[in-house]
């Protein structure tokens, strides 16, 4: 991600509309344009923090997963092995907290979206497995990234 | 979790891509439901307090998003004078390249919404790549 994002200050309504975007997708075109349209997007969008990853490796996306999450408030706990594994237990999803506080719309497709299928493209752009394991409704999730062993 | 200061990137993204593959009038159903969905409450706001309504959510959002801008209120006007675009900053600030028309969703999202309670809505774009327009109301 860009640095002059994660400086910038939080309208958190914009999560609003993000679940939006996912059900017009998920309305209006078939599946394949909705993993299409999120790993494009993200492969483009974190070009900055997928160099950062392949020069620096996971520590990278530890900082970001931190900054990110403490910008909005979010609890979690990290743990991490040298440039092996990533485990990010999302306790209060800040995202699906705002949206249930709200009382917003939360598409059924949310999780699988923003985080899955970013997520996923991230990792694959930078040489890593990931996969997470959700509970939508409850805000809470278990991350992984890692790297075989050779 | 896409973080609400990276939603604006994806924002613009998906006007590409929806642009590319379905067209623009694709884009402008996107529009078009995101203010049936999203603008009821700067809607309820134009009804009820008029233009005291229109600075109200634009001071408040305006305020959390950044930016540069000056609100004016009169009794007959309202305006905002955008000295630099909060939304469009973080597509500036970025290697991401804006979509042809990404300031077109603001006169989408909210034109009809304010013209339909009995007031005009001006749109002028000064200059897209500074993030730079105004947004002038009047009273009919």
């Amino acid at each position: 991600m860009d640095e002059y994002i994660y400086s910038q200050s939080v309208h958190k309504d914009f999560h609003q509309v993000m679940s939006f975007l996912i059900k017009f997708l998920r309305e209006n075109h078939d599946k394949e344009h909705t993993k299409n349209f999120f790993s494009k997007a993200a492969s483009y969008i974190y070009k900055p923090l997928i160099e950062r990853i392949r020069k620096n490796g996971l520590s990278e996306m530890e900082k970001h997963l931190k900054r990110v999450f403490d910008m909005e408030k979010g609890k979690y706990n990290l743990t991490s092995k040298k440039d092996k594994e990533i485990i990010f237990k999302v306790k209060k999803c800040p995202a699906i907290r705002y949206l249930k506080k709200t009382g917003s719309e939360i598409d059924k497709n949310f999780c699988f979206c923003s985080t899955e299928l970013v997520n996923k493209a991230i990792a694959k752009e930078c040489g890593y497995n990931f996969s997470v394991d959700y509970d939508q409704e409850n805000g809470k999730c278990v991350q992984k990234f890692w790297k075989e062993d050779k | 979790m896409i973080s609400a200061n990276e939603f604006i990137l994806f924002y613009n993204e998906i006007f590409k891509y929806l642009d590319k593959n379905f067209g623009k009038q694709e884009v402008e159903k996107l529009w078009d439901g995101i203010k049936n969905t999203y603008c009821k409450k700067i809607e309820d706001l134009v009804r009820e307090k008029g233009l005291k309504g229109m600075s109200e959510y634009w001071s408040k959002t305006l305020k959390e998003e950044g930016g540069r801008y000056h609100i004016t209120l009169t009794d007959d006007e309202f305006i905002i004078d955008m000295h630099y675009c909060p939304s469009m900053g973080k597509l500036l600030n970025t290697h991401v390249k804006p979509y042809y028309d990404y300031c077109g969703h603001c006169s989408a999202l909210f034109k009809e919404i304010i013209e339909k309670h009995g007031f005009e809505f001006d749109y002028y774009i000064i200059d897209r790549n500074k993030g730079e327009c105004r947004l002038h109301v009047r009273k009919k």
